[in-house]
């Protein structure tokens, strides 16, 4: 792996909801972004290539 | 992929992981949940109108999204201690103190529709970071 190319590309949060009945629901994916390469870009400022 | 809503590395997060490479710091897999509006954004350092749960230590694991163990998960369940409409959750690297809790840092936050709870109603969340090339 090139470390200078390394970042952070996705972030998800899922959910399940569980009611205090027993029941439950599968909410699935709730929140996700997948990102552009801010860690790549501040890796090549802290060390251009 | 397509973008859901928001949820993102806050800039504190961004220094937490590089603490955490260099060995230092705390590791963030504390989960706490709020009820207030807004779009999670990188500025961010807290939850949008924390609710009065106490932040729950999640299970953290590595786990493989695209390669071996590429992404980093914390599953944490909160338990509603009074009816709520939860909006946003996030882990920070600490517990905090108070009521609701505050203190220690956030390092992912994230908004979505809302999610509403009577008392004794739980969630359990998953987070997942995953690192790429």
């Amino acid at each position: 792996m090139d470390t200078t190319k390394v970042k952070i590309e996705e972030v998800e949060v899922s959910a399940v909801v569980k009611r205090a009945d027993g029941s439950t629901e599968n909410l699935g994916v709730i929140a996700h972004t997948k990102y552009g390469n801010w860690l790549t870009r501040t890796w090549r400022k802290l060390w251009p290539l | 992929l397509e973008e859901i809503v928001a949820a993102v590395i806050v800039n504190r997060g961004k220094e937490i992981v590089a603490d955490r490479i260099l060995g230092a710091g705390t590791e963030p897999k504390h989960a706490g949940w709020g009820t207030g509006a807004g779009t999670a954004a990188e500025a961010n350092t807290d939850l949008f109108t924390p609710a009065d749960e106490a932040r729950v230590s999640g299970t953290s694991s590595k786990v493989t999204t695209t390669t071996t163990n590429d992404t980093y998960q914390v599953i944490a369940t909160i338990v509603a201690g009074a009816a709520r409409a939860i909006t946003n959750a996030g882990l920070f690297d600490g517990a905090g103190s108070g009521t609701p809790p505050s203190g220690a840092n956030l390092f992912v936050k994230a908004d979505f529709a809302v999610i509403n709870l009577a008392t004794g109603d739980s969630i359990e969340f998953t987070f997942k970071i995953k690192f790429s090339n």
